[in-house]
């Protein structure tokens, strides 16, 4: 866990996380760096690395397939400044491809515009909570 | 067991999960299969979708080593607290970890909120919309309101701003002060008990916002904030700015090594 200290998460709130999700404290050094170099090419930077992970531990555990997988998906739908996005929400990376697409599709079904759907939740992150 | 889980819609990532796990060591192959498939279809019945079902026991292997009595027993353990089926359903999506928690347990959770100074009804709804409170101790969510207290808000106030956001409980005291130190430094101090929903708003476009605003010589206050929130094609159609373009021009990350010189200009 020297890595959560190294880029700056303070003692106590990495106790937090271990609370949350226990299963940090079997995570190799080189997963956690795996993680923060995935947020970093989303273009996160810093503060906006630790606000994610600080506040969604749960996304050490994912693995990198099921990150990018969800990425990919959010890119296919247009979603621009992912960094904005999820420093906004961070349990966003805790959805799976198919809550996204069910979510918007379900609102297109119901008489709305992709775009305006895709405008809605990238303007008010906090509906991803919706999912 | 790998073929049966692909067959079900797993991954071979996924087989390597559930071969590992365990508390779904100790059976014999076989007779691990057929509770898969039992709990499978069980949990389809109940009303998850295959990929609900999918994320739920990859979140939580144990689920199948778990009768299928048990597992109803769960559910209805969970809707004798207040809620619904269907926001068990939503609540164990968000939280499968929940299976694994005693009605005990999660009574007393609800007890130690009353404590703090919410309703059941509040508990109960704040629950609903973010469900990982249960998975928070209760020192956990003491040490939350006391930083908050810390930062400059009364108790009084954090109960009423985790009521309208309960997801404030979930974010770390890293990410709290960052937005809270923002906000404060724009005379917004107010906002987090005002309108807390706006928290689920990067700071980094807060910023790039509020100096767009600041060149074009609007000020921003308890009045108006709501401009710094507007839906971005709104903002795009009304001042004919992207947001890549504004979060170029107002960088968030040079604001930051001014404010260690003292504040904004």
């Amino acid at each position: 866990m020297i890595e959560l200290y190294s880029i700056g998460i303070s003692e106590e709130t990495i106790k937090n996380m271990l609370e949350v999700n226990p299963e940090i404290k079997d995570l190799s050094e080189k997963e956690i760096k795996e993680k923060v170099l995935i947020l970093e090419k989303f273009g996160c930077f810093n503060d906006q690395i630790i606000n994610i992970i600080s506040s969604n531990p749960t996304f050490l555990s994912r693995t990198k397939g099921e990150i990018l997988n969800l990425v990919k998906t959010l890119v296919d739908y247009k979603f621009r400044t992912l960094n904005i996005l999820l420093d906004s929400n961070p349990y966003i990376l805790n959805l799976d491809p198919f809550e996204i697409k069910n979510y918007i599709e379900k609102r297109v079904e119901q008489g709305e515009l992709l775009e305006d759907v895709i405008d809605d939740l990238d303007s008010n992150p906090i509906l991803f909570n919706e999912m | 067991m790998k073929e049966l889980l692909i067959s079900l819609g797993y991954s071979e990532e996924d087989y390597e999960l559930f071969k590992n796990n365990y508390a779904l060591s100790n059976y014999k192959e076989e007779t691990l299969k057929e509770k898969i498939i039992k709990n499978y279809e069980f949990l389809v019945s109940v009303g998850y979708t295959k990929e609900e079902v999918i994320k739920i026991t990859k979140s939580l292997p144990p689920i199948y080593s778990y009768s299928i009595e048990k597992i109803k027993q769960k559910i209805e353990d969970i809707i004798a607290l207040g809620y619904t089926k269907e926001e068990v359903i939503k609540m164990t999506k968000s939280l499968p970890q929940i299976y694994g928690y005693s009605k005990e347990n999660m009574k007393q959770k609800i007890e130690d909120m009353i404590a703090l100074g919410y309703t059941e009804e509040e508990v109960i709804k704040m629950t609903k919309s973010f469900t990982s409170i249960y998975s928070l101790s209760k020192k956990n969510i003491k040490q939350k309101i006391e930083d908050m207290i810390a930062l400059g808000y009364t108790k009084e106030e954090v109960i009423k701003m985790t009521k309208s956001l309960p997801t404030i409980y979930g974010l770390s005291i890293e990410n709290m002060k960052q937005k809270i130190d923002f906000y404060d430094s724009i005379g917004l101090h107010e906002l987090l008990v005002v309108d807390a929903k706006q928290l689920m708003q990067s700071t980094v476009l807060s910023y790039a916002r509020y100096m767009f605003y600041k060149d074009k010589g609007i000020t921003i206050d308890m009045n108006n904030y709501r401009k710094l929130f507007i839906n971005n094609k709104s903002f795009e159609k009304a001042y004919g700015i992207t947001k890549e373009e504004l979060l170029k021009k107002y960088d968030y990350n040079k604001y930051i090594e001014k404010k260690e010189f003292g504040g904004l200009k």
